[in-house]
């Protein structure tokens, strides 16, 4: 039972113009499992509020598999964007309409057995501002398998052609 | 061009960088795989509202009140 939990790096972002996709690379192969926490805010404009990520590991989609999703949602949600190209699920806030202002979402991606190559994924997120205060209610839940020839050696997420904006933040954690 | 963060774990330093023509043309491929899959995904969803509305109103016409009609 693994009984450490030490952050590897992380990384806020400061830029007014935002980024189109924060990467970790050069990960320790030291752990057994990885935790990424984000809270992100993107400058997507869709109405709906929401934002998208795909994710990369070791700079590609493929192998990675979606095995099972599970979407709870109140107000202004109800579909079941279940994946994007097989490697994305929901993350965090836009700045559309229904995306309360200056609030960032939540993500949570838990990756088992990184180093090995058949890697699990698990991806919470929730659109519950941090911070509160916002009648979009969106809870998301969707686990992946990842099967390549060598374990994960970097990790990137980026939106739906958009830039995440100042303030969002990246934690990469080891679990040993 | 649009830029990312790169985070190398093994120095700690942060690093942004223009994304390749490439990057930009995955990032763009993958909006668009998005937008369709969206609109198919609504237009399921509504297909299944509409038909449903349907479904009510017909048992209503057979007599059914709207609590029985939630009871289904």
């Amino acid at each position: 039972m693994a009984n450490t939990y030490e952050l590897i790096s992380s990384v806020t972002l400061t830029s007014t113009t935002g980024f189109s996709s924060v990467s970790f690379t050069s990960i320790p192969q030291t752990y057994k499992d990885l935790v990424v926490w984000v809270s992100s805010r993107s400058d997507r404009g869709s109405a709906d509020g929401l934002e998208r990520v795909y994710l990369y590991l070791n700079g590609s989609s493929s192998g990675i598999t979606m095995i099972n999703s599970i979407v709870n949602s109140t107000t202004y949600y109800s579909d079941s964007y279940t994946t994007g190209n097989g490697v994305g699920g929901t993350c965090g806030l836009g700045s559309g309409t229904n995306a309360p202002a200056n609030q960032f979402g939540f993500t949570k991606l838990y990756i088992s057995d990184y180093t090995t190559t058949n890697a699990k994924i698990g991806i919470n997120v929730s659109t519950l501002p941090i911070g509160g205060g916002s009648t979009l209610n969106y809870n998301y839940s969707q686990s992946y398998s990842h099967t390549t020839s060598t374990g994960i050696t970097s990790i990137t997420t980026s939106g739906l052609g958009t830039n995440w904006l100042s303030g969002s933040t990246w934690y990469l954690y080891g679990i040993k | 061009m649009p830029t990312k963060v790169i985070v190398d774990c093994s120095t700690g330093i942060s690093t942004e960088v223009e994304l390749t023509a490439e990057e930009v043309a995955q990032m763009e491929a993958d909006a668009a795989a998005y937008a369709v899959r969206k609109a198919e995904e609504d237009a399921a969803a509504a297909a299944k509202a509409a038909a449903k509305a349907n479904a009510e109103a017909k048992l209503a016409a057979l007599g059914l009140s709207a609590d029985e009609i939630a009871a289904l």
